[in-house]
């Protein structure tokens, strides 16, 4: 063996060594954010929290401020600041159909997430009845109260258990804690004994939830429908979500019904016209928008759309400043959809304009059956006897439509969420009630009562001079079927 | 046999020769004068396959990204090794499939794609991205970034 080949050797491996290492090389460190101050666990105080995290701080302590313009075509609750946006002026004959409780007394458009509790004070006393449980949307304490009260938490009058938070932050609606860790920011869900019960109820492991469904799964905490069972004195006694018997991602308006129908310890409330016991449906967003919605499908989240990304800095962050697309200029919805502005309103404003021209069908045509109700029991108790299996199918086909129109009529988007689904819901409610009041009046005609073709409504006496306010009937802000169909009926 | 092994280290070291020569003229067509590497990287490079064009003129239509090139997104660069390895090894895969007439009508980005893409996007934009969901698909938003949608916004 020469030397001088071992040499050769020697340097071709070496050469072999330098050249990988020269190509692979190491990677040079990634910069890691640095953490200037930490928030300690529990901590409620927005403004500590904004200390880290300065950018999102400043935007949601926007959600005070008014926008100022009008912008939306029916939602108006943020435009000015102001409280007094009526819903029930808007669309009278929910005054009639909640006349019986709290609803058909006083309802708003609800204005920024700054407001949540200050609306509870302003309020007509009537819509705090239920008690303590209000609580459980709207201050960042309620978990911790409801941890430490039991089932007081629930039943004690709202102002005892509100004086329960340190008056500092007794006012403060959603803060920081409501979705996030304070270790590193990750969302966590907050309101275990509501949220995390319901997706239980259907199956849903929510520990298994990816980011970009925890981005939506923290605003069903609150903008979900929830039902108050009662206990026989008409006590609060827990809170829940209908949700059973469906599942993930399809939740339907007909398990929801089911639900709230055959539990009868969630009939809260009764309707004066009627006289029937009733359950209630509050703001459905989180239901109706995942259920098989165009928007969830394609994998986006409520934050995509109401807390777009935006720049601060050189980072982007979500935009804390929560509010409607529509209200933002449509700014969240560019970030996918290349259209300008005007066209992209165009299409909110004529899904709105369709859902809205069916929610007052069907709610005129719900009321309308209401008011034969009314003539009914009124015959029924000057001792005329009236079909029961005619009145039995009368009350079913009521209910159904009855919860459908109430459920699309408490959902916040106007049917944009799920614009499709939004129409078969309201379609089914005008079936449904039409149906009803032809079973009615077929009962009034064989009782020898003749109904006229067009049934009174004496909205008036619903929507004016309602509660200890004396609240009146704005005609200024009613909604007109934008089709036109209703002026026919 | 005999005279093979007597002979096994000029053998060996001819065999080295070789192979240094063989590198040199490597190194020197790629790196060298002649610039092959270079070349190959070049989004005109890309195009000169057909049935790469209307990807080509999507993205040479399309706003933001004009300056960078196809390989810059399309080919992972953790290191040099990783980069040149893959650049092999997509390369001449596309060759295969053009001249086995496999190309199919409409080219969709494959599962690894989608990575070595996301991956890029994140290698550029790292500090806008850094506190936002780094596992969505930058594109299923910006999506005039996706070839086969940059009409959108052309015709708007």
């Amino acid at each position: 063996m020469s030397l001088g080949a071992k040499n050769m050797i020697g340097i071709a491996l070496c050469l072999c060594v330098a050249l990988v290492v020269g190509f692979l090389g190491c990677e040079p460190t990634k910069p890691v954010q640095r953490q200037a101050v930490t928030v300690p666990d529990g901590e409620m105080d927005p403004a500590l929290w904004g200390k880290a995290y300065p950018e999102e701080y400043e935007s949601w302590k926007k959600t005070e401020d008014p926008v100022g313009a009008r912008r939306s075509r029916y939602k108006t609750g943020m435009d000015s600041g102001a409280l007094t946006v009526d819903k029930l002026s808007q669309f009278p004959y929910m005054a009639l159909l909640f006349n019986g409780w709290g609803f058909g007394v006083e309802y708003n458009e609800p204005r920024g997430h700054a407001y949540m509790v200050r609306d509870q004070l302003e309020i007509d006393s009537s819509r705090l009845k239920a008690g303590g449980v209000c609580l459980s949307c709207k201050s960042p304490f309620a978990p911790t109260l409801q941890k430490e009260m039991g089932i007081d938490y629930y039943k004690k009058p709202f102002m005892d258990t509100l004086s329960r938070i340190p008056e500092k932050m007794r006012t403060l609606g959603v803060a920081c804690i409501d979705c996030h860790d304070p270790k590193d920011m990750g969302l966590r869900i907050s309101r275990g004994f509501s949220l995390v019960e319901a997706f239980k109820s259907m199956g849903t492991d929510y520990s298994k939830l990816t980011r970009q469904e925890m981005r939506s799964a923290v605003c069903g905490q609150c903008h979900v429908t929830y039902n108050i069972p009662k206990d026989a004195e008409g006590n609060s006694m827990g809170l829940y979500f209908p949700w059973q018997g469906s599942k993930f991602g399809a939740i339907s308006v007909e398990n929801i019904i089911k639900q709230i129908r055959t539990d009868q310890t969630v009939k809260e409330w009764k309707q004066n016209v009627t006289g029937f016991r009733m359950a209630f449906i509050r703001h459905p967003e989180y239901e109706f928008w995942t259920n098989g919605s165009v928007h969830f499908k394609a994998g986006a989240s409520c934050a995509d759309c109401h807390m777009p990304y935006t720049v601060a800095g050189v980072y982007k962050i979500s935009d804390h400043r929560v509010m409607s697309p529509v209200q933002g200029d449509l700014k969240a919805c560019k970030q996918c959809h290349a259209e300008s502005t005007d066209w992209l309103k165009e299409r909110v404003f004529s899904i709105q304009d369709r859902t809205v021209s069916m929610m007052i069908r069907a709610g005129y045509a719900t009321a309308t059956t209401a008011k034969l109700f009314e003539v009914v029991h009124k015959v029924k108790g000057s001792g005329t006897a009236i079909d029961e299996e005619l009145y039995a199918k009368a009350k079913d086909f009521y209910e159904e439509a009855f919860y459908r129109q109430l459920f699309m009529g408490a959902e916040n988007s106007v049917g944009f969420h799920n614009p499709p689904e939004g129409l078969r819901i309201l379609g089914d409610s005008v079936a449904f009630a039409t149906k009803a009041e032809g079973y009615l009046r077929q009962l009034l005609t064989k009782a020898g009562v003749e109904v006229p073709i067009k049934v009174d409504l004496e909205i008036m006496k619903y929507v004016d001079q309602r509660g200890e306010k004396k609240l009146k009937f704005d005609p200024a802000l009613e909604f007109k079927d934008p089709m036109g169909i209703q002026d026919r009926f | 046999m005999g005279a093979l092994y007597k002979n096994r280290w000029k053998i060996l070291i001819g065999v080295l020769f070789l192979g240094v020569l063989g590198s040199g003229l490597g190194l020197f067509l790629s790196f060298g004068p002649p610039d092959l590497m270079a070349k190959t990287e070049t989004p005109l490079f890309c195009a000169s396959c057909h049935t790469m064009e209307a990807n080509y003129e999507a993205w040479f239509n399309v706003g933001a990204h004009r300056t960078v090139k196809c390989v810059d997104c399309h080919l992972p660069h953790e290191n040099l090794g990783v980069y040149y390895i893959w650049k092999s090894i997509d390369g001449l895969w596309d060759v295969a499939v053009y001249y086995s007439g496999r190309v199919p009508e409409r080219i969709d980005i494959s599962e690894r794609q989608q990575g070595v893409v996301q991956s890029n996007c994140i290698r550029c934009h790292e500090a806008r991205v850094a506190r936002i969901d780094q596992e969505r698909q930058c594109w299923t938003c910006h999506r005039w970034l996706q070839h086969n949608l940059a009409g959108v916004r052309m015709t708007r």
